[in-house]
């Protein structure tokens, strides 16, 4: 066993890659990930091994999240395979991770498992269709109903876009791209904004004119700013599009939806003269405090012009955080 | 006022000052009520009463441990996971100590498997978005999450810089790791995540530091660090930007 106060991080590839190959999950999955995280040659190889093969389901499920960074067919292939995992952790990786690689294949396999629907898998299941459906533009599943709150905030923030800040978009292109590999973004494409004084951006599909809105659409997605994190940039939510109201693609609706299938905000667009204008201030609480955010944008282009762009605080009516019990009381129930 | 008796320190962490009380658990907040392993020596760290009360005296944090899923099957033997969240505080309370920055009262509460909405593992840093939308302890504390296991390779715990100064908002809570590690790299993370909370960011930018000093500050990120034994060092400005944060009390 290895001396583990040693950071794995400190360690070569080859020999993460034997530690990868290990009966105890901890150092398995943790060699795994940082395989994943440098992009080691012959990590996805690797990854589709223990996807297969290796025997603690921890391990599977990190497999699979590597290989959702990759988006090869070798990578596609394995997770249709890995999709009758007996194991509910493994399921609920392997259909995020064909949410963002996926093809119409993935679709149908994710809809031929069943899982209980109220269950973790039966959830994720559910919300990799649902992206599945809008990155294919198949109107498979689409965004649930979700109670929304409408921003009227007395005292609003304003959410800037541009500013000074100065944020890498290489940076930021290179976390989409890893977040979502499926997605065609160029760096025109970026928008970068501070919503409550945390940095973030919004990168849009470079075929948004080309695609039209008459079905359920990917547009993009708004990454977040993770201090912490070692990519820096996250996916946060994507921005997804429907014409469930049967407009012909003429009033859209939209939905900015975290990768669990959570709604966080919602709103709706009119396009007509190859430009939309948009209106987001619907939001579900506890998740997205109130905003308004107002524009349009040329499609061809992509030029985004925001008219206004304010964030608020929840409504004292606003759905709450619920409070976890103390441990003490759990240990006497039991 | 010091804080110089039991009865001082419950007062100092507004659990009153009556009835039964365990000097391991409610003081110095080890949850076992016995001082933790130390992964080293495999025997019990030494600990003092006196190191707690100092730690109300000063400036200081409360802390809720949210554990998450920890009656999860993969987690195994629970007494091992108890025994590491144990290190974990007297690690972190150790680390800040040289800052002049004390642990004060640390809450345990309990979301289990069945509750946890599959949280217990996380896949992505907006699942932790998630978990802490979901839950929050309405106290004056800092609400750290701690789960089963994180299915992500980008990160081992997670937190805003800085934390929000009361409940109810986005950056209220943080994820201070998965207890699925070794005892010293739970202990690490769950100090580093802390001093992001606290308004720390890394002490470098996408290259390690060259310094050994550097790397062996507890906010360099894991891939630079030496280990994860030695690499928890501050430096006094880390000290007072921690201490200046809202969610730091006076002392007693």
């Amino acid at each position: 066993m290895p001396d583990l106060r040693l950071s794995l991080e400190r360690r070569d590839d080859e020999e993460l890659a034997r530690l990868a190959r290990a009966s105890r999950a901890d150092v398995a999955k943790g060699s795994l990930a940082v395989l994943a995280r440098r992009d080691a040659p012959g990590v996805q190889n690797l990854a589709r091994e223990l996807l297969r093969g290796h025997a603690d389901e921890r391990v599977r499920a990190m497999s699979a999240v590597a290989l959702g960074r990759d988006g090869g067919p070798e990578s596609h292939e394995a997770l249709l395979g890995a999709v009758d995992d007996f194991h509910p952790l493994v399921l609920r990786r392997v259909a995020q991770a064909l949410a963002k690689v996926g093809g119409e294949e993935a679709l149908a396999a994710l809809r031929r498992v069943q899982p209980p629907p109220d269950s973790p898998e039966g959830r994720d299941v559910r919300a990799s269709r649902m992206l599945l459906s809008y990155r294919l533009g198949i109107p498979e599943v689409l965004v649930g109903a979700t109670e929304t709150t409408t921003f009227s905030s007395r005292r609003p923030a304003e959410i800037v876009f541009g500013g000074r800040r100065r944020v890498r978009r290489g940076e930021v292109l290179a976390a989409a791209q890893r977040g979502l590999p499926a997605l065609s973004v160029v760096g025109g494409g970026v928008r970068t904004f501070t919503c409550s004084g945390h940095p973030g951006a919004l990168v849009l599909d470079s075929e948004l004119a080309a695609r039209g809105f008459a079905g359920p659409r990917l547009l993009g997605a708004l990454l977040r700013e993770r201090v912490c994190s070692e990519s820096r940039y996250s996916l946060d939510v994507y921005l997804l599009s429907d014409d469930r109201d049967g407009t012909g693609g003429t009033r859209p609706r939209l939905w900015l939806v975290r990768p669990s299938g959570r709604v966080v905000h919602a709103g709706d667009a009119e396009v007509a003269d190859g430009r939309a204008t948009f209106r987001v201030a619907e939001s579900v609480a506890p998740y997205g405090n109130p905003i308004k955010v107002t524009g349009s944008c040329d499609l061809a282009s992509g030029t985004l012009r925001i008219d206004e762009a304010s964030v608020g605080k929840p409504s004292v009516r606003a759905a709450k955080a619920a409070e976890p019990p103390t441990r003490d009381t759990v240990m006497r129930r039991r | 006022m010091s804080v110089r008796s039991v009865r001082q320190a419950m007062n100092a962490m507004d659990l009153g000052d009556v009835g039964n009380l365990s000097v391991m658990r409610d003081v110095l907040g080890f949850w076992r009520g016995t001082p933790p392993t130390d992964p080293s020596t495999s025997t019990p760290v030494e600990v003092t009463l006196g190191e707690a009360f100092e730690a109300l005296e000063r400036k200081h944090v409360h802390l809720n441990l949210i554990e998450v899923g920890f009656d999860a099957a993969g987690v195994g033997n629970m007494d091992v996971a108890d025994d590491k969240v144990d290190y974990a505080v007297h690690r972190t309370r150790r680390i800040y100590a040289n800052q002049q920055l004390g642990l004060g009262r640390v809450g345990y509460y309990w979301i289990g498997v069945a509750d946890s909405n599959g949280y217990d593992d996380l896949g992505s840093e907006s699942e932790a978005d998630d978990l802490s939308d979901d839950w929050s302890v309405p106290n004056d504390a800092v609400d750290m999450f701690l789960v089963a296991n994180i299915s992500d390779s980008d990160f081992v715990g997670i937190s805003p810089v800085p934390g929000d100064c009361s409940k109810g908002g986005k950056d209220d809570g943080l994820v201070g790791g998965e207890v699925d590690r070794d005892a010293e790299g739970v202990s690490r993370t769950t100090a580093h995540e802390l001093g992001h909370f606290l308004n720390l960011s890394h002490n470098h930018g996408d290259s390690c530091p060259t310094t050994s000093a550097g790397q062996e500050n507890l906010m360099a990120q894991t891939r630079c660090a030496v280990s994860t034994r030695s690499s928890v060092q501050l430096t006094s400005s880390q000290g007072s930007t921690m201490r200046g944060r809202c969610q730091v009390r006076a002392g007693s």
